[in-house]
């Protein structure tokens, strides 16, 4: 190899690196107005793993106290809190209150309201800073109600988009999915209709 | 063996002389003109006084614009070519590219008009005062017509008409602005050859003017008194949303309009603001921001008079949406919302909700001893104190108890 090639090969390399740099340091101002308020990473899609889903579904139960449970399922993510929006028919469900289930212990509860007039439940709970946090399966919250239903009657209780899922240094909700569940009137209770709170 | 790139022939040479403007600054009562001039280069930074071109034949020059020692905020300027002489490509170059914002939407050859506006200004708080030197604006590519005319024509520079508006020195962007106030005629004549010929213009003036856009004053009421807002570097952004807009539409769709603005940094105002006793902030937009409050739609187009839908967004705080109507060219004051405005938006999505937690959680509140905030962390410190700490907590608890109350 000629000394030439030589040389031309060290320049094209030197400016490889110097593109390189320039390319990547580029990179990073280039979020740096936008992302002034985003002090957290994004997840990836496939990092939002977590699924929500009440139980049992469909909830048959008699006119008398029933409970939904909202499940959790983690998946491969470790998760530190969970925000809950659930909407549901105030004229078919009365009486709604909502308690923390034993997938997080010690849970701080950030938020409990219930909105009776137009159906809404906003509950949200969290580890205790700098408890680790948690993955796996388990009863996140029950929903307790009094049921206004005709035997055949049908309501839906459902997640809302305010429905979030949190972990340490995870910008985005980690949640992947979420289902509610139909509740029917009269027939033979399902399993969690009635269950205590101590029972979650 | 050497190649010879231009081979000149007799039979080649048919002509057509290019270009030269100058454009000389002579700042009529304006200091901050002094020394300005736009001109021509050949490819290699060699100011070109004429250039002979064959019919058909096509040549590419740099356009340069000197700003001597006067820091500039933004240039518009219209080039029409004349008869047989057409305006083929252009692409703007490294001087463009500091002003951060095209005001045309790029560079665009009008073809039916012969002609290329080339319009810039910069947003940028921090340095957009500062760009002056030799600023290589674009490299236009014009090609001679295959029948050249025998009467004279002219290149003619104009810019928009000029708003004398007096603009003080070290202004915030985009108060000074640069565009010429005249019609200057670059003479095209036929040469003894059959050539075309073209002279250069006479030095003629620039006016630097502040830009005869549309603003908005507004006053908000804050929930929680923080300090954040009265800070000259925290932002407040304002989006203005096509009139079809719903205020529920604006606000699911102001991140999108906040990232959009981010990048355009346009309607990102950055304004200190004064406090009452009753906690609002006003901001009134005294000069030097007072143009930093010039409102375009989408952050590009200027706005007609009408009624839009507006979002106003102190950081950290849920959004004022209102519809209103705005004129244009003019001063606006927009209403002062009914109740304060929530705190406790840390992420800037306009919701408060469990991520606006997350971040507290993750910047040290809970913690027994909380550090001093880091660069990252500035955002839930709401209460501007230096510490993400339970005062913080207290924030943002109140404001998604409010958020809730007022969905």
């Amino acid at each position: 190899m000629s000394k030439r090639s030589i040389i031309l090969i060290l320049i094209l390399a030197g400016v490889t690196f110097l593109l390189l740099y320039i390319a990547l340091s580029q990179g990073g101002k280039s979020g740096k107005g936008q992302n002034a308020n985003r002090i957290l990473p994004k997840p990836s899609l496939s990092q939002a793993q977590t699924t929500l889903y009440l139980s049992p579904n469909p909830l048959t139960v008699a006119n008398a106290t029933a409970s939904a449970l909202v499940m959790i399922n983690t998946n491969t993510n470790a998760i530190s809190g969970a925000q809950i929006e659930l909407s549901y028919n105030p004229a078919k469900l009365t009486d709604v209150a909502v308690y923390p289930g034993k997938f997080f212990s010690n849970a701080v509860i950030l938020l409990n309201r219930i909105d009776r007039q137009n159906g809404r439940i906003f509950y949200a709970l969290v580890l205790p800073h700098g408890a680790a946090p948690k993955k796996g399966t388990g009863v996140l919250a029950a929903v307790r109600f009094r049921p206004l239903l005709t035997n055949g009657d049908k309501t839906q209780i459902r997640f809302m988009p305010k429905t979030l899922i949190i972990a340490p240094n995870i910008g985005q909700s980690l949640l992947l999915s979420s289902m509610g569940a139909t509740v029917i009137g009269g027939g033979q209770p399902s399993a969690a209709t009635g269950a205590t709170t101590s029972a979650y | 063996m050497k190649t010879k790139l231009f081979k000149k022939t007799p039979a080649n040479l048919f002509i057509l002389l290019l270009a030269l403007f100058t454009f000389c600054s002579m700042g009529i009562g304006r200091v901050n003109a002094q020394g300005m001039s736009l001109y021509f280069t050949d490819s290699n930074a060699n100011p070109e006084n004429s250039l002979e071109l064959n019919p058909g034949q096509q040549v590419s020059l740099d356009l340069y614009l000197t700003t001597g020692t006067t820091n500039i905020d933004g240039y518009d300027m219209t080039i029409k070519a004349p008869n047989d002489l057409s305006i083929k490509a252009v692409s703007e170059d490294s001087g463009a590219q500091q002003f951060n914002d095209p005001l045309s939407g790029n560079a665009n050859i009008d073809i039916a008009g012969n002609s290329l506006r080339l319009a810039r200004i910069t947003t940028d708080t921090q340095n957009g005062a500062n760009i002056q030197g030799n600023l290589k604006l674009a490299t236009i590519t014009f090609m001679a017509g295959n029948s050249p005319a025998s009467s004279s024509e002219a290149i003619i520079l104009t810019g928009p008409v000029p708003n004398n508006s007096p603009c003080s020195p070290n202004l915030a962007p985009p108060c000074k602005f640069l565009r010429p106030n005249n019609r200057v005629p670059a003479v095209v004549s036929q040469s003894n050859t059959g050539s075309f010929e073209v002279v250069s213009s006479p030095a003629l003036p620039y006016t630097i003017v502040s830009p005869n856009d549309t603003f908005l004053n507004f006053s908000l009421p804050l929930a929680d008194m923080s300090p954040r807002v009265y800070r000259k570097t925290n932002p407040v952004t304002v989006c203005v949303f096509d009139h079809t807009y719903s205020i529920a539409k604006a606000s699911q769709e102001f991140p999108d309009c906040r990232d959009a603005l981010a990048e355009q940094t346009h309607n990102t105002i950055y304004v200190p603001g004064s406090i009452t006793n009753d906690g609002t902030a006003t901001f009134n937009m005294p000069s030097p921001y007072f143009d930093l409050g010039q409102m375009e739609k989408d952050g590009k187009t200027p706005i007609a008079s009408g009624a839009y839908t507006i979002a106003v967004k102190p950081q950290g705080y849920l959004a004022y949406i209102l519809t209103a109507t705005i004129s244009a060219q003019t001063l606006n004051t927009l209403p002062t919302p009914a109740s304060p405005l929530i705190a406790g938006d840390i992420n800037g999505d306009n919701s408060i909700d469990i991520m606006d937690y997350n971040i507290l959680d993750t910047c040290g509140f809970g913690a027994i001893n909380p550090q001093p905030v880091t660069p990252d962390c500035q955002a839930a410190d709401l209460d501007n104190d230096d510490l993400v700490d339970g005062i913080d907590f207290n924030i943002w608890d109140r404001g998604i108890q409010s958020a809730l109350n007022n969905p």
